[in-house]
Formats: C-alpha cells, structure tokens, sequence
C-alpha cells in the first residue's frame, strides 16, 4: 500500500506543479508529407528553428519558410503523420541539456538516452546551433592533444584548440585512429565526445565495448545517429555534440569532438535539401553545403583564460572514394581545417599501420603544439624521414649504391618501421619520446628490418620495469635534459645488449 | 479536345477574389464551444481580450472539447477546453514513467 501513496502523491504534486495559466500557442496543419519532411500550413509567426510538436507526440524543426507554408523536418518516424495532423509550435529553438551526468551516456541528437538506462539529470540547455566566439575570445593553440600514436605526436602534432581533418578511403584505420586518441586521454583530462553520423549500428556497438574495455567510457559521450536514424537527427548530430561540448568548454575544460564522419552529414543534408525542392549546385548538393561544415568547425576555439581558459579541439573524419582528395567536400573541409592527417591504402596493405602518409599530412599549428622533449627528437626525425623519401626510388639498386646513400635508406627504413603501432595500444609521452630517441640517435642502424618489433617490444619493457622513475619524470617535465638523454643513453646500450649476446 | 485558354484578366480576378477571401478567413476568430453559445456569452469572452472584439465571429460545435473554450485567431490558439488540459496531464504522467 505504501509505493502506491507515494505514487499517488508524486501524481498530486505533478498536478499541482502544473501551469494553471493558459497559453496562446501557434498551430498549423499538415498539408504534404514527404520523405522526412511535412509541408505545414498555419504557424504563422514561427521563427527558423523552432521546434514544432505534432499532436502524435512526434517534434521536429522549421527549415523552411515560404509565404504560404512551412517546412518542417521531422524528427522522428515520419510515416506515422498523415496530411491532417494538428502540430504546435513549443516556442523555443533547437537546443540540448546536459549536464555533468551526460558523461559515459549513449544519446541521440536530442538527448534521448540510447542505453537503455534512464535519462540524465538536467542541468543547462545548450543551443545547437551558435555563433562562433570572436577572434577577442581566442588565444593561440599550443598546448598538446597526446594521441599516443608515434607518428602524429612526432610529426603531425595537434594542439588544443585544433581543428585536424582525418582523411582517407574506406578501411585505412580512420576510426581507429580516433579511438586510439580518446582511448589515451584518461589521465590527460579531456572530455571526448565521439558524433556518429550515418554509420552501422553493428559498429558503433563494438566501438563503446571497445571504450568499455579500456575504460574510456567514463570521460566519453557518444552522440549517435546511424544510417537507419531519420535522416534530420543525422543532420543534427555533430551540432548536438558540439553544443555538449561547449556546455563543458564554458567550465573552462578541454573538450574533444569527434565527428564520424562528415561525408554522412552532407549526404543527409543533400536529401534534405533536394525534398525541399532548394536548387542543386554541385553533384546535387546544396549552395549552402560550405557553410553547413565551416560553422560547425568555427566553434572549435581555445579560450582566453579571461573567458574561461578552456579548449574544443575537433577531429572531424571524411570518408573518400578511390583516395581522390580533390572531390567536393573533402576539399571543403581540407580548406576548413587547420591541417589533415591523409591515411592510404596503398600504405595500409602494406603492412605500415597507421597508414599515414607522412609527407602529404600536415598540421598547420605545428611544433608549436609540441612539448620540449618531443620536440628535439622530432626535428631530427623529420629530417631521416625526408631524407629517406628524397632517396626511396633509389632503394631498388641495392649494393649499387654509395655508402652515404645506403647509410640514409637504411636509418629510414628503421625510423619508418619503428612508428609503426599496434592498434588499440597508445603510449605516453616519455615512452614516445624514448623510443624515437633510440631510433634518431643510430640504435636500430645495425638491426634487421624484422628485428625491430622485438627491440622496441625489450626496450618499453626495460623502461616499465627499470626506467619507471624516469618515465615519471619525463611525462611531468616534459622536457628532455643532459641528463636524461645520459640515463635514456644507459636503458638503450643495455636493452642492445641484452638483444645481441 | 480543345485546350481552354482562360482570359488572363479574368485569371487575375479570380486570384484576387481568393486571396481576399483567404485574408478574410485570416481575420476571422473561430470559437470552439462544446454547445451553441449565445451572444452575451462571447461578449464575455471578448471582454478579456479586447483585440477580438472588433473581428467577426464564428462559433464552431465540437462536442470533442468535453468542456471549456477554444478561441482561435489566425494561427495562434487559446485552448481552454478540458480535453486538451486531459491529453496534456497524461502525456506528462506517460514521461514520468
């Protein structure tokens, strides 16, 4: 008897909680119904944007105005409207609320959980869709996002703040690039939200056990919005991520957004487009199809410590067909960004993973998203590396060659193999740094090609077992002094000579 | 089978003529009762939003109200009529769970 008082009273206090003062509201009746999107007349004092509530309980939002009618994207199961429906403008803008309680939810666009759990508490209500800060609000990007792969911390940093398009074809390690990057921000305290657009169910739920596994869910939101979603919470998703995002960049944290992937969004917001009967521009995307990505990406900033101090870093992924990077909106985005991380499938089937082309591969915030330490070794790492791809056509001639020549293939081959990377195992920095420093400084010189996995796989274990303290002190300096170059000096000779008795 | 031109001037007429009746029903206020109301009775309701007052009137039967009022002008609606305060306690009461 006693759970059903308190039912009852939970029910009374509803009531009473209940607005007695009655409202004027706007309403309109659906007149078409197309694929995903209703034709309303009515609403006439609706603004861009505001959410419409059809009398089925399902929402959607004002797309399109015109004298007559408006044109409402549905959010929702579109076929369950008929021409008829009654629907109710609510007022307000699109937005999302969040709170601290959104970290380690599965949600889609709107904020409904996904994860079968119950929803979260509220505590703000972010507007998808904002106006970038200003140019006054931002200071320059250079602190670091460690992803813990080689060959990006090295030789193509990404700085807080940033915006790094990862780009390349199908199956080239693209999402498990940004899996590896949120897998190795656990102890850096940055908050990952990771946008899906358009992808497969089946993936999406390997990827959060994968998160699970490695306990990276707990600092982690994933927004999702699959292929089989309504193709209008497909075109909202990565505002919604960004709107979470900003929810703790006001709190003065690093965010990191992860947008997989844009070619998705456009497509969803072409089919929008078209049902609109908006003219086409382009392989029959909309004139609009620049600006859909560029004020998106416009939000990711690093605030002046004035305005809170904290940082929206984006790593938005581009899916391209046959590697062609000069398609429409992969020139989009490269123009967008602040640098591109290319990934081939020539290199993948190769066996180097990650498949990243180091020479076509930028980052335009550069060393200045660096550390001290991983800066003096990379400076010489680029150098082998530019050298070794000036001379590899040469490589066919073997024994044909000089011995200066020889000496540079035979470094860069080494340096080439050493930043290769397992999947799914990100290292820190010091061990980043040590192992690279091993390669740069002629360690590996007198190795086989094929015993360099085991050297490294010796070496990391030497540094975990008998360099614990100096990894310590390498990751909190972050600087690489005299004397740590003398102790790294001692762990490498003893690593080689354990290696050839 | 002949195709039938239509005089352009009375193409424009007719457009006119529709669109005035279109902005008539515009301004028209619809009221939604559950029963006939008479006269003094609308007035009343006139006294509270004195906007309406000089607009023509319709009174609209629907016995789906079960009780109250719904005025409507335009696109905009006052809705007042118990059906509409039942669907939205029990909407509320369905998010709860």
């Amino acid at each position: 008897m006693k759970i059903i008082d308190k039912h009852i009273k939970e029910i009374e206090k509803k009531i009473r909680d209940a607005k007695k003062i009655p409202e004027v509201e706007e309403v309109g009746t659906v007149h078409e119904v197309k694929d995903g999107v209703a034709i309303l007349a009515g609403l006439y004092n609706v603004a861009y944007g505001e959410i419409i509530e059809f009398d089925t309980g399902i929402s959607g939002f004002v797309i399109d105005l015109s004298e007559e009618s408006v044109g409402v994207v549905v959010l929702g199961d579109f076929e369950k409207i008929k021409a008829g429906d009654k629907a109710k403008s609510s007022g307000k803008q699109l937005e999302i609320s969040v709170s601290t309680e959104i970290l380690g939810r599965v949600i889609d666009p709107l904020g409904r959980p996904l994860d079968n759990k119950h929803a979260y508490k509220k505590d703000k209500s972010y507007p998808l869709e904002k106006i970038a800060p200003g140019v006054v609000y931002r200071i320059q990007v250079n602190k670091p996002i460690q992803t813990g792969i080689k060959s990006i911390d090295a030789l193509i940093p990404i700085g807080r703040g940033q915006r790094e398009l990862i780009i390349g074809d199908r199956g080239t390690g693209k999402t498990t690039l940004v899996v590896d990057t949120i897998i190795n921000q656990k102890k850096e305290g940055v908050i990952c939200i990771y946008c899906v657009i358009g992808q497969k169910k089946s993936k999406i739920a390997t990827l959060i056990e994968l998160l699970k596994k490695h306990r990276a869910l707990d600092y982690t939101v994933v927004v999702s919005a699959t292929a089989s979603d309504p193709v209008a919470l497909q075109y909202l998703a990565p505002y919604a991520a960004c709107a979470i995002g900003e929810y703790f960049l006001d709190q003065g944290k690093d965010v990191l957004v992860i947008y997989d992937d844009l070619t998705k969004h456009a497509w969803a917001y072409r089919q929008i487009s078209l049902i609109l009967r908006r003219p086409a521009g382009r392989e029959a995307y909309p004139g609009d199809i620049f600006y859909l990505h560029s004020r998106l990406l416009e939000r990711a900033c690093r605030l002046a410590d004035k305005y809170g101090g904290g940082s929206l870093t984006a790593l938005p992924i581009v899916e391209t067909l046959e590697g062609d990077v000069s398609a429409y909106i992969p020139t989009n985005i490269i123009s967008i960004t602040d640098g591109q991380i290319f990934l081939e499938t020539d290199l993948f089937n190769a066996g180097l993973r990650p498949a990243i082309n180091v020479g076509l591969s930028v980052s335009r915030v550069g060393s200045s998203a660096q550390t001290k330490a991983m800066k003096q070794v990379s400076a010489r790492l680029k150098l082998d590396l530019a050298q070794y791809r000036e001379l590899a056509a040469f490589s066919q001639f073997g024994s044909e060659l000089d011995e200066e020549t020889r000496k540079l293939l035979n470094r860069g081959a080494k340096v080439t193999q050493i930043l290769k990377q397992d999947k799914h195992k990100p290292y820190s920095l010091a061990e980043e740094v040590s192992v690279i420093w091993a390669a740069i400084n002629g360690y590996l010189d007198d190795l086989n090609l094929s015993q360099v996995d085991e050297f490294e796989k010796k070496f990391l274990n030497e540094l975990t077992s008998k360099g614990k303290s100096f990894l310590e002190k390498i990751n909190k300096n972050k600087n690489l002094e005299k004397k740590d170059e003398d102790e790294l000096k001692k762990l490498v000779e003893r690593t080689v000579k354990a290696f050839k008795p | 089978m002949s195709i039938m031109k239509i005089n352009t001037v009375t193409k424009q007429e007719i457009k006119l003529f529709l669109k005035k009746k279109l902005e008539d029903e515009k301004n028209k206020v619809f009221v939604y009762s559950p029963y006939s109301l008479s006269k003094e009775e609308i007035n009343q309701i006139f006294e509270i939003i004195p906007f309406l007052k000089v607009r023509p009137v319709e009174n609209i039967i629907d016995r789906q109200i079960l009780a109250g009022i719904k005025v409507q002008y335009g696109s905009k609606i006052l809705d007042l009529s118990l059906n509409a305060r039942l669907k939205n306690l029990a909407s509320r009461l369905h998010e709860n769970n």
